[in-house]
């Protein structure tokens, strides 16, 4: 069939991933989207799936609880010889797990009925004692002293991971919670916070940065450099924020950074002309025009045929 | 303003050395009965696998607790078959992917499809009910998908799950799956078709395509 793409969807769609599309790929895909239906219907649910993969801590605490529930098991599950993947063991883990769920359910009654029934008696006590003469009270129910709310979980007062703002969809409880965590719960804002995985911050800050949020996406991308240097995420954010600082007018030199950072690891990479032109942008910006006529020579001298070659040689002619 | 860039191109596996897996080690010593390292794994892995099965069943479904220590147990057991072709945690994840799918489709063996979708559509809703706009149409969508993955063929869906819903590249999506790049191509061609007649089949599907309100 001919259509307007030649280079294969799939590959577009993992170089927007990346934040990695080039203009003529923007285009491309999005001549393919408007008549592929499927491709722009996955196009969009990347981003709707990577919002809800985001990780809260109240998941990490579920997830470690799990944990510990199936490493409790593990030994009854796997014993030395049996073959790995007996399935009945397994059957029947998850139904002990949901027998004990069902236990604790009936302890959670039995519990209320015995705390109902002491507030009761209480009351019935200090109803007589109260009134000597010996006469039923008439609505024992009514003068109950009322129990004391439930404590929280401590799932349920713990912090967010990324913070508020990094996930806007999140239910306004989350926030609650996570406000009550330092004056109900001290030592929890001592816990040891959970980093994101790289490819989820990557997904959060690219989302950001295509709505427009750049606050956001500066932050996002300043978290994955923090907390997973190294990877190809991580690598790949510092041209993009970059740019971002450059188009906002802001930090010049924390731009020139990253740029030459990108450059030192990557000095073939995919991103590399951006890179140079993103260098040679921050020290027109800081006023090293020295470094910058360098930056411009770079520029063409690895990308003779980039197309920002002909703005470079225009900037070499003032910079003479 | 910097004019730059929407420049770049592909990221390519080759650029970068590959690096080795932090949790290899790990994996290694916990399939061979080492306790701490198996303890130790399993913690590292837990949230990641939690919200992978969040993303096949959704996030408010009464069954996630349930399928995410089934896909726990899963992991232990399927341990000792690593045989490090991908990373760790591309390994957990497929489980995950697996499992979860299972999990959809039993439960569908035992409801009407129908019924279940609508089920499935006002838990979406009722988690974003705050949000109406832009989140009510994504929950929309991941329905959507997520009832087309309970359609189609198990090796399909998968590889469909881990690139659409996991976010996994060809490259991350065919290393675990072990298969080689033109296949997983292949079995997303085949998934897309799908979803492509679904969508032309249910008008009102069409409009998950346009802007939305």
């Amino acid at each position: 069939m001919n259509h307007p793409v030649d280079v294969h969807p799939e590959d577009l769609l993992d170089r927007e991933r990346d934040g990695a599309l080039t203009l003529e790929d923007r285009r491309r895909l999005d001549a393919h989207a408007a008549w592929c239906s499927a491709c722009a219907l996955v196009r969009r649910a990347g981003t709707d799936f990577a919002v809800e993969r985001i990780t809260w801590r109240d998941d990490e605490a579920l997830a470690q609880s799990l944990a510990n529930r199936v490493l409790g098991a593990t030994r009854s599950v796997t014993p030395p010889g049996v073959p790995a993947r007996s399935r009945a063991p397994q059957s029947a883990f998850i139904a002990r797990s949901r027998r004990r769920r069902r236990s604790w359910t009936v302890a959670a009654v039995v519990m209320f009925a015995a705390t109902g029934a002491t507030a009761s008696l209480w009351s019935v006590r200090r109803f007589l004692v109260a009134h000597p003469v010996v006469s039923p009270p008439p609505s024992l129910a009514a003068t109950a002293e009322p129990r004391k709310a439930p404590a929280a979980k401590p799932a349920e007062i713990a912090a967010v991971t990324v913070g508020p703002e990094t996930a806007p969809q999140a239910p306004k409880a989350v926030h609650a919670r996570a406000a009550n965590a330092a004056t109900t719960r001290p030592k929890a804002a001592e816990e040891p916070v959970v980093a994101p995985p790289a490819d989820q911050l990557f997904a959060a800050a690219n989302e950001a940065r295509r709505r427009g949020d750049s606050s956001q996406a500066i932050k996002l991308y300043g978290q994955l450099q923090q907390q997973h240097a190294g990877t190809r995420e991580e690598t790949t954010s510092r041209v993009l924020l970059g740019r971002l600082l450059l188009d906002r007018g802001e930090d010049a030199a924390q731009a020139l950074t990253l740029f030459t950072r990108y450059l030192d690891t990557n000095p073939n990479g995919t991103l590399a002309e951006e890179a140079h032109l993103g260098r040679a942008v921050a020290l027109m910006r800081l006023g090293r025009a020295q470094e910058e006529r360098q930056a411009w020579q770079q520029l063409l001298s690895f990308h003779p045929h980039s197309i920002h070659a002909e703005r470079a040689r225009r900037r070499l002619d003032e910079l003479h | 303003m910097l004019k730059v860039v929407d420049g770049g191109g592909e990221l390519q596996p080759q650029e970068q050395a590959p690096r080795p897996d932090p949790l290899g080690e790990l994996a290694v010593r916990a399939a061979n009965g080492d306790d701490v390292a198996m303890r130790a794994l399993l913690r590292s892995v837990a949230t990641p696998l939690l919200s992978a099965v969040r993303a096949i069943v959704g996030r408010n479904s009464p069954d996630v607790e349930d399928i995410a220590q089934e896909t726990m147990v899963a992991f232990v057991h399927a341990l000792r078959a690593f045989r490090g072709e991908c990373s760790v945690m591309h390994y957990a994840s497929r489980i995950a992917v697996r499992t979860a799918m299972a999990a959809r489709r039993r439960r569908l063996s035992r409801e009407n499809r129908a019924d279940a979708f609508e089920e499935e559509l006002e838990l979406e809703f009722e988690q974003h009910a705050a949000s109406p706009g832009h989140e009510a149409w994504a929950s929309r969508r991941r329905a959507l998908l997520r009832a087309l993955l309970d359609e189609l063929p198990v090796v399909q869906a998968e590889t469909f799950a881990l690139r659409v819903a996991l976010g996994y590249s060809m490259q991350e999506v065919a290393d675990a799956t072990s298969a080689p790049v033109n296949t997983v191509r292949s079995r997303l061609r085949l998934a897309k078709e799908a979803l492509r007649h679904r969508i032309e089949q249910d008008a009102t599907l069409t409009e998950l395509l346009g802007d939305e309100p």
